[in-house]
């Protein structure tokens, strides 16, 4: 779980997501190392801010 | 009006330069070399299916660009600019690998990568009307990663809150 500030926001509707960060280091790559950063996001999820 | 913009584009030229004046061109094996590519899936259907890749080298430790040999992603060419070797490449499913290709002399050294689930949010659920708290928690199914980071919309009439914090990596669990 994550914990966000959301009262600067206005009252009514919008959206709310996550981005993960999975950073991988692969071994026998073929290189001295090798090491992938990959961010995905998740769906946007309406939200209506009361 | 265009002279700010020409000066501009002199600038940036010239910044770009200098960058690039400073790293050394390689022609190792890929043995010898530090690859890190970084790949920004920030959106679950790009109009145009693809996403950006953003790949640096290193030779003990030291930014370095390839002399003769060349990249490919997912068989993508990937050129050689001021920020590494970018490109936009097909988007992969979550559970699908994307092929790096590093090739020297005619060898190709390869290898792969799978990509990781995309997150869920599972609370707060669609529609659902949100309290503007401080600590608005934020869960979804989870897989290993090393950060997370939550992100809000709102309407975009609404004005920025100049005391609402945009960026930062907060507590996760």
């Amino acid at each position: 779980m994550a914990f966000l500030d959301v009262t600067g926001l206005r009252p009514g509707g919008g959206s709310v997501g996550v981005a993960r960060r999975y950073v991988t280091t692969q071994s026998g790559s073929g290189f001295q190392s090798a090491t992938v950063t990959y961010t995905i996001t998740s769906l946007p999820t309406p939200v209506t801010w009361q | 009006m265009m002279v700010p913009r020409i000066a501009m584009i002199m600038v940036l030229s010239a910044w770009t330069g200098c960058l690039d004046s400073g790293v050394s061109s390689v022609d190792v094996p890929a043995s010898q070399l530090t690859i890190e590519p970084t790949i920004i899936d920030a959106d679950a259907a790009p109009p145009d299916g693809m996403v950006p890749v953003v790949v640096q080298f290193f030779q003990a430790n030291k930014y370095v660009k390839l002399s003769s040999a060349t990249l490919t992603i997912d068989n993508v060419a990937v050129p050689y600019g001021s920020m590494g070797y970018t490109a936009r490449i097909p988007m992969v499913s979550s559970g699908g690998v994307i092929t790096f290709t590093y090739t020297r002399a005619g060898v190709p050294t390869s290898f792969t990568y799978r990509v990781p689930p995309r997150p869920t949010i599972t609370s707060p659920t669609a529609n659902e009307v949100v309290v503007r708290s401080v600590n608005l928690m934020i869960s979804y199914a989870s897989a290993s990663g090393q950060g997370v980071r939550p992100w809000r919309r709102t309407p975009r009439s609404a004005p920025p809150a100049a005391s609402s914090p945009t960026t930062g990596w907060p507590s996760s669990t």
